[in-house]
Parts: C-alpha cells; sequence; structure tokens
C-alpha cells in the first residue's frame, strides 16, 4: 500500500526548503540543504543551511475509514552563515543579525501547505496537511570557529499525517 | 433503608493537602528530573551512534556524556557507552534548585562538542542535543496533558 503524501517526509523536507528559499531575507542568503556543501566557499555572501530532525510522532485516532492521524513533529533549524569580518574589506555587521532576525520573524507562527512533490515535481499538488510552528523560534549565536559569525534560528514544526490502516 | 452521612473536615483536608505537596519535591520532582536527565543522555549518545549524521571515531565525545553521568551519580549512568580515550573532567553534572524548582546542568567539556552539535560552515550539524530535548520537550508536554486531565476525572471536571 502506498504511503500517503502527508507522511512522505521527501514532501515535507521539499516543501519546507521551497517555503524557505523563496522568502525575503536581509542579505538576500543562498541556501544549502543538509548535507550538501555550499557552491564558492570562500564568497563573502551569507547563506544558510536548513537542517530537519524527526521526532517520535503520535497516534491521533481515524482520519477515515481507511486512513488513521498522526500527529508528527519536527525540530527546524536554520543556521546563517557570514565570512568574520576581518576577512572582508569591509562588512555590515548587522546583515547576519537582521538576517535572522528577519527568518524568525517569517518563521513565528509560520503555516505551510505540504505539497505532494512525489506526485508531481512542480508542487502543483498540494494535500489538506499544513506544517505549523506555534513557538517564538529561539535565535543564538554560536562562535565562529572558522571564519563564519553564525546565527541559528530552531522552531518546532507539527504537522497532522494520514497513514493507511 | 439505610442511611449515612459524610462529612468532610476541610482543615483536615487542607492539612493533607498542605503535607502531600511537602512531600512532592523528594518523593517526585527530584526523581523525575533525573530520569528526564537520564531519558535525554541516552537518547543524546543514541543519536551520535545511529541517527544520522553519526559522528563517532574515538567515542570520546559520546563519553563525556557518561562521564558526566558518573560525576553527578545518575542512576543508570552505567548504561551510557564509555571510551578507553576519556578523561577525566571530560563531563560534568550537577543538581540545583529546592521544592519544585529542581535543575539538571549537564556539560560535555570536551574541546570539539560545539563542533559536533552544531556543525561548521562546511559541515552540517548533529543536532543531537536539540533533538533530545525537543523529544523530551514532548514527552513532558504530553505527560502534563495527561496528568491534568486524569486529575480533572479524578475531581469530577473535564
Amino acid at each position: 500500500m502506498a504511503t500517503h503524501a502527508t507522511a512522505k517526509m521527501r514532501n515535507v523536507r521539499a516543501s519546507l526548503y521551497t517555503w524557505l528559499s523563496g522568502l525575503t531575507v536581509t542579505g538576500s542568503p543562498s541556501l544549502v540543504v543538509q548535507d550538501q556543501l555550499r557552491d564558492g566557499q570562500d564568497s563573502p555572501d551569507l547563506f544558510m543551511r536548513m537542517t530537519i530532525e524527526s521526532l517520535p510522532g503520535a497516534f491521533e485516532g481515524r482520519f477515515s475509514s481507511s486512513l488513521v492521524a498522526v500527529k508528527q513533529q519536527i525540530l527546524m533549524v536554520v543556521d546563517v552563515f557570514s565570512r568574520t569580518p576581518a576577512d572582508q574589506a569591509s562588512s555590515n555587521l548587522y546583515t547576519i543579525d537582521a538576517a535572522a532576525d528577519d527568518l524568525a520573524y517569517q518563521m513565528t507562527l509560520m503555516s505551510i501547505a505540504v505539497t505532494d512533490y512525489a506526485t508531481d515535481d512542480t508542487g502543483a499538488t498540494t494535500t489538506a496537511a499544513r506544517l505549523r510552528n506555534l513557538e517564538a523560534p529561539t535565535v543564538r549565536v554560536l562562535p565562529p570557529p572558522d571564519g563564519y559569525v553564525r546565527r541559528q534560528i530552531q522552531a518546532p514544526i507539527t504537522w497532522h499525517s494520514r497513514l493507511a490502516a | 433503608m439505610s442511611k449515612f452521612t459524610v462529612q468532610v473536615s476541610t482543615s483536615t483536608f487542607r492539612r493533607e493537602l498542605r503535607d502531600f505537596l511537602r512531600l512532592l519535591p523528594e518523593g517526585v520532582v527530584r526523581p523525575a528530573v533525573k530520569k528526564i536527565t537520564f531519558d535525554v543522555l541516552f537518547d543524546i549518545v543514541r543519536g551520535i551512534t545511529v541517527d544520522a549524521p553519526t559522528r563517532v571515531d574515538t567515542g570520546r565525545y559520546r563519553a563525556g556524556y557518561h562521564v558526566a553521568a558518573q560525576h553527578g551519580g545518575l542512576p543508570g549512568s552505567a548504561a551510557l557507552p564509555s571510551a578507553s580515550t576519556s578523561r577525566a573532567g571530560d563531563g560534568s553534572m550537577r543538581f540545583t534548585g529546592e521544592g519544585l524548582e529542581y535543575t539538571a546542568e549537564v556539560i560535555n567539556h570536551v574541546e570539539y562538542a560545539l563542533l559536533v552539535e552544531d556543525g561548521t560552515a562546511r559541515m552540517r550539524p548533529g543536532n543531537h542535543v536539540k533533538r533530545a530535548l525537543a523529544a523530551a520537550r514532548a514527552d513532558v508536554v504530553a505527560m502534563t496533558a495527561e496528568l491534568r486531565k486524569n486529575l480533572a476525572g479524578a475531581f469530577g471536571g473535564q
């Protein structure tokens, strides 16, 4: 039996990636996903990396005669990087903070449709499920051990998936 | 026909309730904090070992949590993996606070701990600690909701 579109992590990951890459963020950081390396490692431009960590789900009850509902949760972590100012002739020290603030603002009370990319790569097929964050994201200032200043924004995301049963 | 009378002494009930709440920190809160702490540590080392990205080379960072648990005298610390590369002081743990405000503080002192957890510009973060804390938090929220529901049911509420 095929896995329902709302239960495919591929769809969740792609929906979040598409949403994040379409945001207007100060400094226009490029987006790197999970294990990818950034193109142009020495570029002075901002970039961000998104990682998603699965958390245990919780059974909620029947959705229909053939499906059960499961409350799913993931942790979404976005790291924003910028070369340390010493590496550049000039730089705006506040750009990375402004970018982190923009991302935290956009991630607050976010509500994104889970799109079924497994069915249609163009993302034209949406499902009824929505990825939501109901908490204020946390923003951490991390030390710059490798020549980059860094801000880390994280928020728990929940949605209701369906499983055949 | 039988008849009986129930008399409730509110002063006695309040006294009993006060005694119960006074015993709560010792009997419930401290063991609960230690249990949650152990669960989080166990989840962290499980994540480092089996969840992508697995980050075990010498095992010293992972064993830092074993050292911390032993330092804090945490029950069950032997279940956490140790390593021959461990050094004294690789981890520490302390419990602070009084009554219902009881806190566990765990520190992994291994010098590259931050890099394993948060990654670098060229390496994705492990997020093992963040993931374990988020899972524990979700568990506590669910348990609290269940407890609230049971208590409300016991007293005839919703």
